[in-house]
């Protein structure tokens, strides 16, 4: 899940774009923050990559922020950390800890 | 068969993660190609030092950078480069920035708050306009 503010939009939509390419087995939504009880609810995303977290949310999020010398925020489990300007090679990093992550807890969903 | 043109495009923004993707998605269209990023002035003036400014056509830039201004960039471009079209993004929503983009000689400003659809428009539509002729 892929959640940005409105005025961030051209941002979500890029990195939606780009983990759809890279990692096309993974299913990629966006959403608008604003809306509490939009496809974030329903969907219960295994990965929540947004300009601001919620820090309730999930399995793990990732918290991008806007301001590149400012550190981003990452929570996958119990564990937390924080990168600067993270590249998108990084953020694929992390979307791929998750889905390591998801499968050691669910198993794989082909078996 | 007809044959695409390519336009050429200089990408200068410092969202590393943003701009490795605006670019990947900007490659995937067949008649787009990045033909260099930057993330500072100081690597854009690398950049294009290393590689030329003789075949970009249209040069994508943030006002907000860490070493300077993207309007100081505008400058630099218009006085070496006048060919390549400037399109400006940015999340400033000041109609003053804006303005003074424009004046210093920008082609067009673009909102981060729109689509991506919206800047690939704007690209082609920049590169396909007329050339600032190089005397100018």
């Amino acid at each position: 899940m892929v959640a940005f503010e409105d005025e961030y939009r051209a941002y979500q939509e890029a990195l939606a774009s780009a983990l759809r390419m890279l990692r096309p087995h993974a299913e990629v939504s966006t959403d608008r923050p604003e809306d509490e009880t939009s496809a974030s609810a329903r969907l219960r995303p295994d990965l929540a990559i947004r300009n601001r977290a919620d820090p309730g949310e999930g399995l793990a999020w990732l918290e991008l922020s806007m301001e590149p010398g400012l550190p981003s925020r990452v929570r996958i489990g119990e564990q937390s950390s924080t990168v600067v300007n993270p590249s998108l090679e990084e953020i694929l990093y992390i979307v791929d800890e998750v889905e390591r992550l998801t499968r050691a807890t669910t198993g794989p969903e082909d078996e | 068969m007809t044959k695409t043109k390519t336009r050429r495009l200089l990408l200068i923004e410092d969202h590393l993660w943003f701009r490795q993707a605006l670019a990947l998605f900007l490659d995937g269209e067949p008649d787009l190609h990045v033909v260099a990023q930057a993330g500072t002035l100081d690597e854009c003036h690398g950049e294009l030092v290393d590689d030329g400014l003789e075949d970009v056509d249209v040069a994508i830039v943030d006002l907000t950078l860490p070493d300077g201004d993207g309007i100081d960039l505008i400058h630099w471009l218009r006085e070496y480069a006048p060919h390549i079209a400037v399109l400006v993004l940015t999340v400033s929503l000041e109609t003053e920035r804006h303005d003074l983009a424009l004046g210093a000689g920008a082609s067009e400003v673009i909102s981060k708050s729109d689509s991506i659809e919206n800047i690939l428009d704007a690209v082609r539509r920049l590169a396909d306009s007329p050339a600032i002729p190089r005397s100018a």
